[in-house]
This record gives structure tokens, C-alpha cells and sequence, in this order.
């Protein structure tokens, strides 16, 4: 499998803060990957860095075998906030990216709309975020994220903001999803269990300044059961993620 | 719930106001101060029917030069301040004399209005510029500078131009700012005006004030003092409405329950 994204050495220090030592992560085609750390290591600082808002100290970021260090707009980067427009109706929300590179309202609307279904959103195109609920407007954010750019996207602890019960039906949700679309994703979470449910791979980051403590492949067949924290690779993988973060 | 609070609030204060309008009235009924010194209420409203026609007149002037002033602060306040938020250079060179400005009181500058640019309509819109121009400008610089700075991040990460920033983001973020600056100006306006008649003129309520109180009819100042006070209303409540054409999406707050999901089975 060629990599379609590759951090190489990537370092990061703020000044009085060491927060990222020498990273290197690769996302391949089509695949999901999973950056797993402790709260406060670095894991928002790095994704800056890949979707180019943040410059690394050293280091850089290589997308379809261009250099892209530094350079933003060629993924896409969804937050653990919705940051939804609360002036803008969920269809002009999503629409953003489109209007941003000139598409006419029509034009966005006609691309937009075809995947409202998918994103739970059909019926709610013309709703206020403000009217909705919290897991709805992260699903509005994440057809955002994917109207801007479907091949790679950076997924920045996506439901970290949602209480426990909402927070499994939607990773539920996403893996269904990640079923139906040809995105290559990488997602930041500190939630063993999220991670082992969507990945392929995982990344263990260490505390600060991090680097990357160990990578997992998960080996376990696609759509994930209802009951997969039962199988033994589960139960592996998160004896090890856990072994890893706690030393 | 929360409506009928807010119903019983207005009349709690509707009927503060009766209460004080009531002895207002008995203070001049009773004689215990002369009409001359504080005429009662009625007398007033009799002074405003009669005399309708002529404050009608003056009232026009006031108005028109306080909405030209302020339409005038209101461009040049949004233009300044944009300018100001855009460029730091800017900002840092003329801020400090932006708020220095507001030391100078307005009325000692309106007799040098009144020599530098006569005793027409002018030297009165100028001084209404003044004073409604300061608050639009802050209100809107403030605005503009609270955006979230997570959501300016996105609109980088998005690739947005900076025009493009400010027509999606920036701009409709500071709007409930700007208009808390629109409607403390907007209140200010007509009281400009008035101190800019003040100085001289032919037509204009604050004209009129001084006619009518150097023949000591206190009635008709007091008469003069209500107008001022409902026109500045109206030109709050006008703003207000604008106010709510502008943002329609704060009158969508009732939250939408999300339908509890179909199990699996
Ligand atoms: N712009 C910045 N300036 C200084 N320190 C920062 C900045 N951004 C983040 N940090 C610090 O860097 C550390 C890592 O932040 P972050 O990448 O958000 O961690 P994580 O997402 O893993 O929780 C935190 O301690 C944070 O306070
Ligand atoms: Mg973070």
C-alpha cells in the first residue's frame, strides 16, 4: 500500500513547552488511522501541523508524495466543536467549503444535498444549528469536513463533547460510514474503546513531549459487531494500548 | 412560564410609571410646588396638543438631522473599524487617539461648529457625527476581534481569503456587538442634535427649547423635553427592528429533540 500522507520527524516546542519530539505517522489509502495519547500531548498541535495552519520546527508533512509542511487547504480538519456558523441553516453550514471555492448557492446546494441521508440530516436542511442536538451537529460538521475534501480528513476528537450514550451510537454511526465512503481518516481520541472500534491502525503516543510510543494493527473483520469488545483481539489490543499508556 | 414573568415585569414597571406620573400630578394639584417651576402632566400634554402643529415643525429638523448624523457615524464608524481590525499597524497607530478623542467634550466644541461652519443644517450633523461615531466604531472593533479563534483557525485550514473570513465569519459574529453600538448611538442622536441647535438657528427642537423657556413657559419646555424623549425611543425601537431583520437566526432558538434511535435488532 503507498501512503497517501506521511509526517516525517515532525517537532514542535512552544516557547516554555517541549510539546512534540520527532513524530512520524503514515496514512495509507482508504484507511483509517487512529492517534491514541494522553490529554495535553500534542495530538491538536500535530494535526495543525498536517492540515498546515501551524508550522513544525522541524520536520514536514508529505501529501501524495508533494511536500505540504506549512501549506493549508488540502485536507480537510473537523474539531471536538461543531463550530457550525449559528447565523447559516445546516445546508448552507455544510455547503461552506463549496461557497469558499466559488460554487453558486445552486450549484453547492445540488452537491450537498445527495448525502444528507447518509449524515442522518435529511428533514434538517433548513434547521439553525441551534436547533439541533449535539450529536447532530457533529455529524453536520463531519459532511462539512467531508464536502471540503472526501480523500483525506483529520478527525480531532470528533465526539469528545458528546455525553457517553450519544457518543457510542454515533462511532457506531461513523463506522457504518466509513462503510460507504473511499476517505482515508485519521482520527485523535483518547477513548480506547472508540479507537479500536474504527481503525486499522493505531498510533500510542507518549505524555509531553510526545512521540510515538507503539503502532497497532487492528486485525479484526469490518462492519465491527455489536459485541467485538468480546473477541480476544479486543481484548489484546486494549490490554497492550493500556499496558503502553500507563508506563 | 418565563413569558408570563416577563409580562408581569412590564407591569410592575408600567405601573411604577403610573404611580409617578400620579404624583407628579398631585405635587402641581395640591399646590405644594407652582406650575411655573414643575408644571404637571396634564398641563403638559394640554401644552403639546396646542401647540402640536409648531413642535411637529421643529421636531422634523431635530430628526432629520439626527438620522443624517448618524447614518453618516454609522459608514464612517463600520469603515474605520474594519480598517482598524484588518491592519494591526493601524490599529495600534490610531487607537490611542481614537479614545483620547472621547475626552474632548462635544459642548465646547459646538460654539466653534457654529463659527467655522455657520448656522445651517451642517455644524449640527457634524456634532450628531461626533457623538454617535465613537460607540459604533468600539462596538464593531470589539466584535470583530471576540471571533472565536478556533473558528478562524477552521476558516484557515478551509483556505479562506481574508474577504472571504470577514463575509462568513467575522462580520456576522460581531453583529449583535455593533448593534448594542447602533442603539447607544441611535439614543444619542436626537440629544446631539439638540445640543448643536443649542448654539443657534433658525429651526429645531433645541432651538424652540430656548424661545420657549426664555418667555418662561416651563409647560412648553417640558412639552420640548417629551418630544426628545419619544423620538429617541423611536429611533431605538427602529433599531431594534433592524436589529432582528438582521439576525434571524436568534429568533430560532427553541432546540429541535432529537427522535430517540431505532435499536438494532
Ligand atoms: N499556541 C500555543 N502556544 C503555547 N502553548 C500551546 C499552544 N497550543 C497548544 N499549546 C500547549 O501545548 C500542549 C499540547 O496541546 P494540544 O496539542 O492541544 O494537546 P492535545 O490535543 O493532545 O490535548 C498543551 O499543554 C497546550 O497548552
Ligand atoms: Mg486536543
Amino acid at each position: 500500500m503507498e501512503p497517501i500522507l506521511e509526517a516525517k520527524n515532525i517537532k514542535k516546542s512552544f516557547p516554555q513547552l517541549h510539546t512534540i519530539e520527532n513524530i512520524s505517522l503514515r496514512l495509507n489509502r482508504k484507511e483509517f488511522v487512529t492517534v491514541l495519547g494522553p490529554s495535553g500531548c500534542g495530538k491538536s498541535t500535530l494535526f495543525s501541523i498536517i492540515a498546515g495552519i501551524a508550522q513544525p520546527d522541524r520536520g514536514e508533512v508529505i501529501i501524495e508524495n508533494r511536500d505540504h509542511t506549512g501549506v493549508a487547504g488540502r485536507v480537510s480538519f473537523m474539531h471536538q466543536k461543531d463550530l457550525l456558523l449559528p447565523w447559516k441553516r445546516i445546508l448552507d453550514n455544510v455547503c461552506l467549503p463549496l461557497f469558499l471555492r466559488g460554487l453558486s448557492t445552486r450549484e453547492a446546494h445540488k452537491q450537498a444535498k445527495p448525502h444528507f441521508p447518509l449524515f442522518g440530516l435529511e428533514g434538517f436542511e433548513h434547521y439553525y444549528p441551534s436547533q439541533l442536538s449535539g450529536g447532530m451537529r457533529q455529524r453536520a460538521a463531519l459532511l462539512r469536513t467531508f464536502l471540503f475534501s472526501q480523500d483525506i480528513m483529520l478527525l480531532d476528537e470528533p465526539f469528545g463533547g458528546l455525553d457517553a450514550l450519544t457518543r457510542q451510537t454515533m462511532q457506531r454511526w461513523l463506522m457504518n460510514v466509513m462503510e460507504e465512503i473511499e476517505s482515508s481518516v485519521l482520527l485523535i481520541t483518547h477513548d480506547v474503546d472508540e479507537a479500536i472500534l474504527l481503525s486499522d491502525r493505531i498510533y500510542v503516543l507518549s505524555h509531553r513531549p510526545a512521540q510515538v510510543r507503539q503502532e497497532l494493527k487492528v486485525n479484526m473483520e469490518r462492519p465491527r459487531g455489536i459485541n467485538y469488545f468480546a473477541e480476544p483481539e479486543y481484548i489484546r489490543l486494549k490490554e497492550a494500548i493500556l499496558e503502553c499508556l500507563t508506563h | 412560564m418565563k413569558k408570563w414573568r416577563n409580562t408581569g415585569d412590564r407591569f410592575l414597571s408600567a405601573g411604577l410609571g403610573v404611580f409617578i406620573l400620579f404624583l407628579w400630578e398631585m405635587v402641581g394639584r395640591l399646590n405644594i410646588l407652582p406650575a411655573y417651576l414643575l408644571p404637571p402632566p396634564s398641563r403638559i400634554a394640554t401644552a403639546m396638543v396646542r401647540n402640536a402643529d409648531l413642535l411637529w415643525q421643529h421636531a422634523r429638523i431635530t430628526l432629520l438631522q439626527a438620522v443624517l448624523g448618524f447614518l453618516i457615524a454609522m459608514l464612517l464608524g463600520c469603515l474605520l473599524a474594519l480598517w482598524l481590525d484588518y491592519s494591526p499597524v493601524a490599529r495600534k497607530t490610531l487607537y490611542p487617539y481614537l479614545i483620547t478623542s472621547q475626552t474632548v467634550p462635544i459642548i465646547v466644541l459646538a460654539p466653534l461648529f457654529a463659527m467655522w461652519f455657520g448656522f445651517g443644517i451642517l455644524p449640527k450633523v457634524l456634532i450628531v457625527v461626533l457623538v454617535c461615531f465613537f460607540p459604533i466604531t468600539i462596538s464593531l472593533l470589539e466584535g470583530l476581534a471576540t471571533v472565536d479563534r478556533e473558528l478562524m483557525d477552521l476558516m484557515h485550514a478551509m483556505n479562506a481569503s481574508s474577504w472571504q473570513k470577514y463575509r462568513w465569519v467575522k462580520l456576522p459574529a460581531a453583529m449583535p456587538s455593533l448593534f448594542s453600538g447602533l442603539k447607544i448611538s441611535g439614543t444619542y442622536s436626537i440629544m446631539g442634535a439638540v445640543i448643536g441647535e443649542w448654539i443657534g438657528g433658525r429651526m429645531g427642537l433645541g432651538v424652540y427649547m430656548l424661545r420657549v423657556r426664555q418667555s418662561f413657559a416651563t409647560d412648553q419646555v417640558f412639552a420640548v423635553i417629551t418630544v426628545i424623549v419619544m423620538l429617541s425611543i423611536l429611533v431605538l425601537k427602529l433599531i431594534q427592528i433592524a436589529e432582528k431583520k438582521a439576525m434571524p437566526w436568534l429568533q430560532h432558538d427553541q432546540p429541535y429533540e432529537e427522535p430517540v434511535p431505532h435499536q438494532e435488532t
